[in-house]
């Protein structure tokens, strides 16, 4: 079972590194979550195996395990209005060459913890439906506030742009 | 912007992500589960360690003066609360660490969260023993050392004093303890219980 977990875990460990990467704005925080969720995933594993599309569970498990570890971090339970501590030593932040894509992080960053989750599912191409599933809200809000974040995003990006220019 | 514009940023977000080979996932799922497994062998090791010590001063102690009967009543009773807290907080312990729930969605599974924890808290187990368990094991103690009978520790002005005394100062320390880990609980149930809010009221 072991080498069945860590087959599908090394399919999918994309999810866990973005869920980490717009969730945490250091490499350690990210890296003690990236373990809580293997280990979460690992003890639901014998549960969901067959049952449900495994991408939704690892997309699920991965998001309720972050939200309920921020409450042990307290800097991270108000670090919403705090001012962005840039990290030297992060991993990503030295891999990002792409502006557009340093804004888009930074902008789902500084979104509350379940707008965050929502934007990040749509933007991994998730439907309505199955963020619905995965979320555990109706289809109807789920798109309400998708267009909600989309228009605070897009203002956001035409005021990047802007002061580009 | 067009709709499709955040994706399309996004979806180049792949390039920068460094995946972990197999074999490193694997170190990391093994030493994930150690660490978690020898928390929970060390705080049952230590409960049942502490138990065992309490009741085999008790055994003891109820061996040596058992013709008081009231005395032998104050160590049976103390008995059964000690393997019954140490047998509830194995049990809560497991549940919080190592129930697997069948969820795949994160409201059921933050409302799991928020419920285990309200209970937790509402649950006044502790307050409700504490300051039974200090009056039976402080009794017990004194009965022990002074080898006075169960009724004559009472009727001894001075050690009466030494008992009300010793057993304030027992609980302020136990209620100060109790405190701070209901105010630690507290936190995380707020804390929870925002992100749930938040979920409810989209």
């Amino acid at each position: 079972m072991e080498e069945e977990f860590i087959e599908i875990l090394s399919q999918y460990q994309g999810i866990l590194h973005k869920v980490n990467l717009i969730y945490f704005k250091n490499d350690i925080d990210r890296q003690d979550n990236f373990q809580e969720i293997v280990f979460q995933l690992w003890r639901s594993f014998p549960n969901v195996k067959n049952k449900k599309s495994i991408g939704s569970w690892i997309y699920a498990i991965s998001i309720s395990t972050t939200i309920s570890s921020l409450r042990k971090k307290s800097k991270n339970e108000i670090h919403d209005n705090l001012p962005e501590i840039k990290d030297l030593d992060n991993h990503f932040d030295k891999l990002i060459n792409n502006d557009n894509l340093r804004w888009l992080i930074e902008a789902i960053q500084n979104l509350n913890e379940i707008d965050k989750s929502i934007m990040f599912l749509y933007l991994e191409d998730k439907s309505h439906e199955e963020i619905s599933e995965i979320i555990g809200i109706s289809k109807t809000n789920v798109g309400t506030k998708i267009n909600r974040i989309k228009k605070f995003l897009r203002n956001k990006f035409n005021t990047h742009n802007h002061g580009d220019k | 912007m067009e709709t499709n514009e955040l994706k399309n940023i996004w979806i180049e977000i792949d390039d920068i992500l460094t995946p972990k080979t197999k074999n490193e996932l694997k170190e990391i799922l093994l030493s994930k589960t150690k660490r978690i497994l020898s928390k929970f062998r060390w705080f049952l090791m230590t409960s049942i360690l502490l138990c065992i010590g309490v009741i085999t001063f008790l055994i003891i102690a109820s061996l040596e003066i058992k013709n008081d009967i009231l005395y032998l009543l104050n160590n049976a009773v103390l008995a059964i609360i000690i393997i019954t807290l140490l047998l509830y907080y194995i049990k809560s312990y497991k549940k919080l660490h190592f129930n697997v729930r069948e969820n795949y969605n994160v409201y059921v599974s933050l409302n799991n969260k928020v419920q285990f924890l309200s209970k937790e808290l509402k649950n006044k187990l502790e307050i409700t023993f504490i300051p039974f368990l200090g009056i039976l094991l402080i009794l017990s103690i004194n009965v022990f050392y002074t080898s006075k009978s169960f009724i004559g520790t009472f009727q001894d002005e001075e050690n009466l004093w030494g008992l009300i005394f010793g057993f304030l100062i027992g609980m302020l320390i136990a209620f100060y303890f109790a405190g701070k880990i209901s105010k630690y609980q507290k936190k995380e149930l707020r804390i929870l219980q925002n992100y749930l809010n938040e979920l409810e009221s989209i």
